[in-house]
């Protein structure tokens, strides 16, 4: 009520032309000090949650995640330096403090003591080692179990201590089941459905769940019975379901939300004038590619009849302005991509990305003998240098820049036809015929990026992971085997010191830097907006969106 | 809502089989001074489509220069340049050579099939009628955006895909407006008279019925050919329709979409284009309902 | 007449069957649900086969459509792959918000045609019968989605920046005010305002071409001929016959209030039917597809046959066959 009076009182200003210095006089910033409690944050997503029970939502970085973040703490966090820190739990489990022996093959946990769950119920170990029986059910509908499939045993010692034996040696086991997994309560998820859960959660993060109005909004209320002393500052906050950006972007310019979530890039021109908002842009590990398909579709075990040839690939990586893509559609607010672990503590900074040189491209391509023909397109024993390409219909971002490097292409002799397909066919499986999946075109665009904080590169580029009939769900559709890449991938999910992992990821960095399976386009960047009523947000790089909602008992209005 | 129905208020207006006589053609067209300002109109958009290879180079409709992007209006860019700096202009005037395309060709597709369905079902009558009939209920049961979704997936999205699919499912309402026509017509004193002297069904049709219901056929093309464009915008707008490089008005739209608050130019032309062209297609389909119905005239 | 509804009825059985059918190979062909995991590589690849065979998707469509129809005759008509929720759940959720919408464009557009209609009728060739029809081909000649976008941005957003009075972008209600009558019909303007303006064309053309086709009948040549007042004839013979075939058109358009609009309620955030097939055709969400495909199959079906029932009782020159 006090804040639309407000704002009446400064359109009344506007109106009398006065409204700069009715604002100047009113401008929080230099007031600003002291955090106050109570008010409401509103968050405007244009996607809505499927459901706030994590095992459902299938996705780390997702709007469901995002949604269920304010409701859940989990047992260890990403902070902003991509670095795990105790939440839930008293300690990060290492080799060092005794949290893992020595075989990697036990991890002990330890809680903090008297957490509750926001119905008031004690929230202990026993929730974890539930969650993973829970998890293991299939009946239960669990989307992911990576992980959690590698745990042979729990034994829950007392409240605040389990011992966990695994079935193998899985370095990305913490990771993958402890950082930003959230705990199931076992007095209320044994009693009813996963599903019915995730429409009612009973949580034991800052805020509880409140209302959930399908199709138009969720809510959640502070809960008094958070861990942390401070309690969240903030009464409410409502996620509002919008249909698509564009709505996001008007409600987030006539103040009716406080957080626009996850704009693209088009549209931080027009959202840096805003005035009554703040642009908040961080820089998570997911890149934009062109994945080149380096095999036969049918046969992996045959080179790709045009890329199968390095030469061709290190040709329209150089042929592909990046540079010009960054500095112009993406407003200059990111950088080239190199693999998956960019933005990360893993990222290798002696790795450069191929220059952009048609000259170069162009020599490349005549010693793999591509020769110039009438048409403009090159050939070669009655082939044309053409190849199929696709991405997500209906990104404008992604058809910008499709556009471009069509015509980057072209000035090199190489044609590229367009052919962008739904993403409900684009990402479909490999039996299905998916675009991406089933190798349907000779170049594929879309972003993707690593699935938990641990850096592990093994499902996209080992060579076991390709999909094939025999084995269809693998990711590496490109069909990049590599012998040497192989034995590294493997060797790094074992290696238990800190540095030598890294050296491992690093030569295997250096390894797919050469085989060149992709044009690593550019880093995606998450763009949002925050109303500058609202102060404490302060996101984490590595959660994308999900990464605005780490700190929520830190935010406040004024 | 609006689709149906115009195409029930084309249906109804009309009586065919009339003898014509009386003023020649044009001069009954000429009479609706809307129709003929809008045969202009056309004839312009026509004239740009056909003349835009000479006049403009193809490059500069699709060569990116990024660096040039979403420039306002200015000499060099008249109507300024779309997000990847290419001068909408020379992307509006191609894309009027895709956009009328589509239309013509989709129009004839939905032409041919309306007819034929329609035709078959008011002849025949009895069950090739009643399955004909319930199986145009079917289709225009089903969200017409969604069956064009699924084509263009199924197909593959391509120029020769949107002709095929919006072709595909617009000849409904045409078939319905046929068949009622044939209905009445086959009762006609000139219809028996073949059947007496022994003339086989087809060639009945195609010989005494089908001439006798052009005018209806000439309304629906031209309202068809609108309705396509419009089709193609909004197929095109959801990322679906014509791949680039190839403009049309309908993915200038689309690509448009993250620009409207900050270049509001971009979206604003393809989108009157489409209004424009429509409009004018539409009241020379107005013209020529007037001009050949004569009854119409006598107010 | 009773023989005409049960034909009809049991002519729709087979008729829904078959559109079922198509639907479904259509639905399943344009998309995959596994696609909703896009490439998240947390998702192993023992993960996404457990989740594809727990679904049957690794089985043949038409095997596929047969446990679909096999539920659906035994009255279930399955679960949001994505939500989880019933498909009729969600139908029922959304149907209110479409009715709203839809319901204030049905009735405006009667509202406001008529008149329209009749005047430019009676009026022929006036200045205000060729604006009237000239407004018609413009309603005609506009895409939705543009004289959408267009409005928000003026009458939203820059009607704000000038400080004017302004209309909300989207959505049913502002969530700081709360849901009441005042917030939805402040949200409804611009939405129903769009629809209106698209639709209108049609009714007011339609109601004109049979106003017109009834003044050319002999009988009101007789009327007139014998002197009956102007008003009367226009009354009693020519108003009351265009009526007839309004209420045939009314109530052919009557499922598409059911139906919602998919262009309208995605551009305005409008939560209705519309919307719901939108978002779900994204993801290939088949089981809330279908649902819906089929509710307005049979909701048209039943429609058509009121049209039929309506104007065979209204026209007594129609016989059914």
């Amino acid at each position: 009520m006090r804040r639309s009076t407000r704002r009446q009182f400064l359109k009344a200003g506007a109106y009398l032309g006065a409204g700069a210095a009715v604002a100047g006089r009113f401008t929080p910033r230099v007031l600003a000090a002291a955090p106050k409690r109570g008010g409401t944050v509103v968050v405007g997503v244009y996607q809505e949650a499927n459901s706030l029970n994590w095992i459902l939502t299938g996705g780390n970085i997702s709007f469901a995640t995002m949604t269920l973040s304010p409701m859940f703490d989990p047992m260890l966090r990403v902070n902003q330096q991509s670095q795990l820190e105790p939440a839930l739990l008293a300690e990060v489990p290492s080799v060092a403090n005794g949290g893992i022996s020595k075989d990697g093959m036990t991890y002990t946990l330890r809680m903090h003591p008297g957490l509750k769950w926001d119905d008031g119920a004690p929230c202990t170990m026993r929730d974890w080692a539930f969650t993973w029986k829970w998890i293991m059910t299939p009946k239960n509908g669990a989307v992911i179990t990576s992980g959690w499939d590698k745990i042979a045993d729990v034994q829950v010692k007392n409240d605040t201590t389990a011992v966990v034996t695994l079935k193998q040696q899985y370095i990305p086991f913490v990771a993958e089941t402890l950082a930003d997994w959230q705990l199931l309560p076992e007095h209320v998820q044994s009693k009813m459905t996963s599903q019915d859960f995730g429409r009612k959660p009973v949580g034991n993060g800052p805020f509880k769940f409140g209302e959930w109005a399908s199709g138009d909004h969720i809510t959640m209320v502070r809960n008094p019975l958070y861990w942390r002393p401070q309690k969240a500052y903030l009464d409410r906050i409502v996620f509002k379901v919008l249909p698509d950006r564009n709505t996001v972007i008007a409600q987030a310019k006539t103040g009716d939300i406080d957080l626009g979530i996850d704009y693209t890039e088009a549209q931080i021109p027009e959202m840096s004038k805003v005035p009554n908002v703040n642009l908040i842009i961080t820089h998570p590990p997911i890149y934009e590619r062109y994945h080149f398909t380096m095999v036969s579709r049918d046969d992996v075990s045959k080179p790709h009849p045009i890329l199968g040839d390095i030469r061709v690939r290190r040709a329209l990586v150089m042929a592909t302005d990046r540079p010009t893509v960054i500095n112009t559609v993406l407003f200059g607010r990111t950088k080239i991509a190199k693999n998956e672990l960019d933005n990360t503590a893993y990222e290798d900074t002696s790795i450069h990305p191929l220059p952009f040189s048609l000259d170069q491209a162009r020599a490349l391509l005549d010693e793999a003998g591509w020769k110039l023909g009438a048409d403009g397109i090159r050939a070669k024993d009655g082939q044309r240098l053409s190849l199929t390409f696709s991405t997500t219909a209906g990104n404008q971002t992604r058809a910008t820049i499709e556009a471009i490097v069509q015509a980057n292409w072209k000035s090199v002799g190489v044609e590229m036809t367009i052919h962008d397909e739904p993403a409900s066919n684009f990402f479909g499986s490999f039996s299905e015929g998916g675009g991406w999946l089933a190798r349907k075109y000779d170049v594929v665009g879309f972003a993707n990026g690593l699935s938990s904080v641990d850096p592990n590169l093994r499902p996209f580029w080992h060579s076991s992971e390709i999909p094939t009939k025999e084995k269809p769900n693998g990711l590496n559709a490109s069909g990049l085997a590599d012998a040497k890449l192989d034995a590294l991938l493997d060797a790094q999910l074992k290696e238990f010191d800190p540095a030598k992992r890294r050296q491992l990821l690093d030569q295997a960095q250096v390894l797919l830097h050469n085989d060149v399976p992709m044009i690593p386009m550019y880093d995606r960047a998450t763009i949002n907006t925050v109303n500058k009523r609202v102060h404490g947000v302060n996101p984490t790089n590595f959660g994308g969106i999900t990464g605005l909602m780490w700190n929520t008992y830190e935010w406040w209005v004024e | 809502m609006a689709k149906a129905a115009g195409a029930l208020a084309q249906g109804r207006e009309r009586r065919p089989g009339h003898q014509r006589s009386g003023p020649s053609l044009w001069a009954r067209y000429a009479r609706h001074r809307g129709a003929v300002l809008a045969l202009g109109v056309v004839t312009i958009v026509v004239a740009i489509a056909l003349l835009t290879p000479v006049l403009v180079p193809q490059a500069a409709a699709i060569q990116p220069h990024p660096q040039n992007m979403l420039h306002t209006p200015d000499a060099a860019h008249p109507l300024g340049t779309d997000e990847v700096g290419r001068d909408i202009l020379a992307r509006l005037m191609y894309a009027s050579r895709i956009s009328l395309t589509v239309g013509v060709l989709a129009m004839l597709v939905s032409i041919g099939l309306g007819v034929s369905v329609g035709a078959l079902a008011g002849y025949f009558v009895g069950w090739v009628d009643t399955v004909l009939m319930r199986f145009t209920d079917a289709l225009l049961s089903i969200p017409v955006l969604f069956l064009l979704i699924a084509l263009a997936v199924v197909l593959g999205p391509s120029v020769r895909t949107l002709i095929v699919a919006i072709g595909a499912l617009s000849w409904m309402e045409l078939a319905r407006i046929i068949r009622a026509n044939i209905l009445s017509l086959r009762e006609r004193e000139f219809v028996e008279a073949a059947r007496a002297i022994g003339a086989v069904d087809l060639l009945i049709i195609a010989r005494h019925i089908l001439p006798n219901t052009f005018g209806p056929i000439v309304v629906a093309g031209t309202l068809n050919v609108g309705n396509a464009m419009l089709t193609e915008a909004a197929v095109s707008y959801l990322g679906l329709g014509v791949q680039p490089p190839t403009p049309s008005w309908g993915n200038m739209l689309f690509n448009a979409q993250s620009y409207l608050w900050n270049a509001p130019w971009v979206a604003l032309y393809p989108g009157l284009m489409i209004v424009v062209t429509v409009l004018a297609i539409n009241f020379v389909g107005d013209g020529l309902r007037d001009a050949l119905d004569p009854r119409r005239v006598e107010g | 007449m009773i023989g005409l509804i049960v034909r009809r009825l049991l002519q729709a059985v087979p008729l829904l069957f078959a559109i079922s059918l198509v639907a479904f190979v259509l639905v399943r062909l344009s998309g995959d649900p596994m696609s909703m995991y896009g490439a998240n590589a947390a998702l192993s690849a023992q993960d996404r086969a457990r989740i594809i065979a727990a679904h049957g998707w690794d089985k043949p469509k038409i095997v596929q459509y047969f446990y679909w129809l096999r539920d659906v005759v035994r009255g279930d008509w399955g679960t949001s792959l994505y939500t989880y929720r019933p498909v009729t759940v969600m139908i029922w959720e959304r149907l209110p918000n479409t009715l709203i919408l839809m319901g204030t464009v049905y009735v405006i557009v009667v509202l406001v045609s008529v008149p329209l209609g009749v005047y430019s009728a009676t009026h022929r060739y006036s200045a205000w019968d060729y604006v009237i029809n000239g407004g018609a081909f413009f309603s005609f000649a506009l895409p939705t989605f543009w004289l959408g976008l267009v409005s928000i941005m003026i009458v939203s957003v820059k009607f704000q920046q000038w400080g004017l009075p302004h209309l909300p972008a989207g959505g049913m209600y502002n969530l700081q005010r709360g849901e009441s009558v005042g917030q939805v019909l402040l949200h409804l303007i611009l939405p129903a305002a769009v629809l209106s303006i698209v639709s209108l064309a049609g009714y007011v053309r339609y109601l004109r071409a049979s106003m017109l086709e009834v003044l050319r009948q002999d009988y009101v040549r007789t009327a007139r001929a014998k002197g009956v007042p102007e008003a009367r004839v226009l009354w009693t013979h020519v108003f009351r016959n265009a009526l007839l075939s309004l209420v045939t058109l009314m109530s052919l358009d009557a499922a598409r209030i059911f139906s919602g609009a998919l262009v309208t309620e995605q551009v305005f955030a409008w939560p209705g039917m519309g919307r719901l097939f939108v978002e779900n055709a994204a993801r290939a969400d088949y089981p809330v597809l279908m649902g819906l495909i089929m509710a307005v199959s049979v909701l048209v079906i039943v429609f058509n046959l009121i049209a039929d029932i309506v104007y065979g009782y209204l026209d007594p020159k129609i016989r059914f066959g």
